[in-house]
């Protein structure tokens, strides 16, 4: 991957099959609305996007579930090291967003402790909506979330989700360099620098 | 359209792989990014298979239970003392190294995935031997031919180099050249590499000829035969070299302590502490020397090559060694538009039309597949299995001294260590000693699999439960009392016997479109033949003619990542 001139910042969506989050990634970060995200989903697993807050530039990893939340079988390696988490319901499906405790169970079990959560309601544009505004607020308010109610295809809010969660992520030291995160990236050791490469790889003769 | 409706996007697949271990996690991704239409179910809740990583919760859940069809027995749990977090550990089955040198990294690196995992060092090698173990001298040991290779080492040791014939000194034996010219630069005195100690007990192996050179435990004359020996074993490969070459012919199934004693004389504790590199589960008596060099070779091979820690030989991936890999792949799968489903087994194979499989799954699903991938865990029923009792343990200390830098121009320090306690070295309260080494692979809090100021201890050895985990833990306590940290507790344990075949047969290439693959070998460091045995069945399935290379990118996917890295470029 490209090499890191500013800092990173590594935000997760989550939440049920097609409620919308490629949809939404793909209108931040490429501002496209593609009625078949599905096929977007394939091949790659995450998207890059440079922003400045406060004159400073900021890399976004942003990742996407590659549908794995289909059957619930999201890997736990998915978390490793994220800040911020999206996570994103269909407010004219009623079963998304009563499958959202399931999610901020998942994100508090596998991400680092005091990862920035923020709860995106969906397809607002849509008629039939079935879970109320103030119903998502609620939940937000009880696990300590952000929330706002989004449409990809109208773009309304949909910077909003990635703008606030960027921010308080920032806002929070420990966040950009939270201490055991720190420690490991220190410790790691680094696989791809040149002097050895060529000959590291040999095989063992026998 | 809720998020649970399980019904599968088609009921149609190139391939369906069963399980998510090692092999069909990494041939899940391998075949889907070559264009394969990928089903990978797994009968578990959990991802991993045999090598899966566990919270505590989970972790005493499996032990409870433990999957049935499973290479698993005999399983206990402990909790000593309170876990606060008991969420928050990820305890593998697969605590593997992986070695600098070994074809892992380098696929890894040809498909541009090393940056999905965080690899961290595995420092030194340390072996339990007493001060009695470091006495006990063979009688062989003195005599003229010590004395001169004496004098050769002491040479050596004031900077230059020698080259030496042994004496007749093993006699009986044909005389074992001692060739030091081989040696690196030896560095300067006042930065002399010294081989640590701790609790006066655990002592570091010397692995490299400086530490040959300078070990405090080492009589000149055993310098001079280990120098040898270290030599032999970069040599004896080479056709070439036709004097170490035909030596490890003749005496390929010798056992690697006859070899020591004999051939290249060394008193038991140096051959307890080369055996321990090897990390082979014999006991060096009932090591091959032919095993012991293929494992020798490979850890010579890596040592010195990291260019962050020069002092180290092997690595291991956070969150949980093979199991990490197992995940980072399954989700490789499912990028490249593979589908996994979890708690879904395969009930029954059956032969459609078109020379199709039928699958039925325990979903009552039933799905069709050009080929099936399979794990089998239990052994052959032709071949023989062995045991070996393993060891999960999570200690209240983050054991400072075990993880402490050696050199000081590393750039990191170890996050993980090897401690061996060699064959004989443990005493049950029943007064059975230990028939073969026990393992001990420890782990900081930086490879994410515990809290910070704890450690987690992996412990490995053939010596059967259930004494072999009687020793397990007197290995551990031990190794505590060693590092001396004040207060260090054994917070949780669980222990378990895992059955391994003992040799890897061949015949996952069986004829027809189901394939077994065989189960992971019982290696301690993840095993070259693991990714053979996937290249060749990946190359059965895609075809030879196939240029898409083993596990790379495809096409589309490259595009991709031009685009998302372009992005950044284009903000630039």
């Amino acid at each position: 991957m490209a090499p890191e001139s500013e800092p990173t910042i590594k935000i997760l969506l989550i939440g049920p099959s097609n409620s919308g989050k490629t949809a939404l990634l793909l209108r931040y970060v490429d501002d496209i609305f593609d009625m078949d995200t599905a096929t977007a989903t394939i091949g790659v697993d995450f998207r890059v996007k440079k922003v400045a807050v406060k004159g400073k530039a900021y890399r976004l990893l942003l990742f996407d579930t590659a549908g794995q939340e289909r059957f619930r079988t999201l890997t736990s390696s998915y978390y490793r090291n994220a800040q911020g988490c999206i996570l994103v319901y269909d407010v004219s499906n009623r079963e998304s967003f009563l499958s959202m405790d399931h999610w901020f169970g998942e994100c508090a079990k596998y991400a680092e402790p005091g990862i920035v959560t923020y709860l995106v309601g969906s397809k607002i544009d849509r008629g039939g909506r079935a879970v109320a505004t103030e119903e998502g607020k609620a939940l937000a308010e009880r696990y300590g979330a952000g929330f706002v109610e989004v449409s990809s295809k109208t773009r309304e809010n949909v910077r909003t989700p990635f703008v606030e969660v960027v921010d308080r992520i920032i806002e929070t030291p420990e966040l950009m360099d939270p201490k055991l995160t720190r420690k490991r990236r220190e410790n790691a050791v680094a696989l791809d620098h040149g002097v050895d490469d060529d000959t590291a790889g040999a095989s063992c003769v026998c | 359209m809720a998020d649970d409706d399980f019904t599968l996007p088609s009921n149609e697949w190139d391939v369906l792989v069963c399980g998510t271990g090692v092999k069909p996690s990494l041939l899940a991704a391998a075949l889907s990014r070559a264009g394969k239409r990928v089903l990978q179910v797994d009968p578990n809740t959990y991802y991993g298979s045999d090598s899966g990583a566990f919270s505590v919760d989970e972790l005493e859940t499996w032990a409870t239970t433990l999957p049935p069809d499973s290479p698993f027995s005999h399983a206990t749990v402990e909790r000593m003392i309170e876990i606060a977090r008991p969420r928050s550990y990820t305890l593998t089955l697969a605590p593997h190294l992986v070695y600098w040198s070994s074809n892992l990294l380098e696929l890894l690196r040809e498909v541009e995935m090393t940056s999905s995992f965080s690899w961290q060092a595995v420092g030194s090698w340390w072996v339990y031997l007493t001060e009695e173990d470091v006495a006990a001298r063979s009688e062989a040991g003195g005599g003229i031919g010590g004395a001169l290779v004496d004098i050769g080492v002491k040479t050596v040791k004031a900077g230059g180099t020698v080259r030496r014939k042994a004496g007749g000194w093993n006699k009986g034996r044909k005389a074992a050249s001692v060739d030091l010219s081989g040696m690196p630069e030896l560095q300067p005195a006042g930065s002399t590499p010294t081989l640590r100690k701790l609790g006066g007990v655990l002592r570091e192996v010397p692995s490299t000829f400086e530490d040959v050179a300078w070990s405090p435990d080492l009589q000149d004359r055993d310098r001079g035969y280990l120098g040898g020996f270290l030599r032999f074993v970069t040599k004896c490969s080479d056709p070439t070299d036709t004097k170490h070459y035909t030596l490890l012919k003749e005496h390929a199934d010798t056992s690697l302590a006859e070899f020591l004693s004999t051939v290249y004389p060394l008193p038991p504790f140096t051959i307890a502490s080369i055996h321990s590199l090897t990390l082979l589960p014999t006991s060096p008596e009932k090591t091959k020397l032919r095993d012991a060099v293929k494992a020798l070779t490979t850890h010579m091979n890596s040592t010195g090559r990291i260019p962050d820690i020069r002092s180290a030989a092997a690595l291991t991936i956070a969150y949980g060694g093979s199991a990490e890999l197992c995940q980072v792949w399954s989700r490789g799968a499912a990028v490249a538009g593979g589908i996994n489903v979890l708690a879904c087994g395969v009930e029954s194979l059956t032969s459609g039309d078109d020379s199709k499989i039928l699958a039925k799954l325990t979903t009552r699903q039933t799905v069709t597949a050009d080929w099936v991938l399979n794990t089998t865990h239990t052994p052959s029923t032709t071949g023989t299995s062995f045991t070996l009792s393993k060891g999960i343990y999570i200690i209240t200390s983050s054991l400072p001294s075990l993880f402490a830098k050696k050199f000081q121009d590393d750039r990191v320090s170890p996050n993980a260590v090897v401690l061996t306690f060699p064959t004989g070295s443990l005493i049950t309260e029943g007064g059975e000693k230990n028939n073969a080494p026990v393992y001990i692979i420890a782990h900081s809090s930086a490879t994410g699999e515990c809290g910070h100021g704890e450690c987690v201890l992996y412990t490995s050895t053939a010596h059967l439960q259930p004494s072999g985990y009687e020793l397990s833990s007197l290995a551990l306590s031990r190794a505590l009392q060693a590092v001396g940290e004040e207060g260090a507790q054994v917070a949780f344990a669980c222990n378990y016997t895992q059955s391994f075949p003992t040799t890897a047969s061949e015949t996952t290439q069986s004829n027809g479109p189901v394939i077994a693959l065989n189960p992971l070998s019982a290696d301690l460091a993840f095993d070259d033949e693991a990714l053979e045995e996937c290249k060749r069945v990946y190359r059965r399935i895609v075809g030879e003619e196939c240029l898409h290379g083993f596990l790379e990118m495809t096409e589309e996917m490259r595009r991709q990542h031009m685009l998302a890295e372009g992005e950044e470029e284009y903000l630039n």
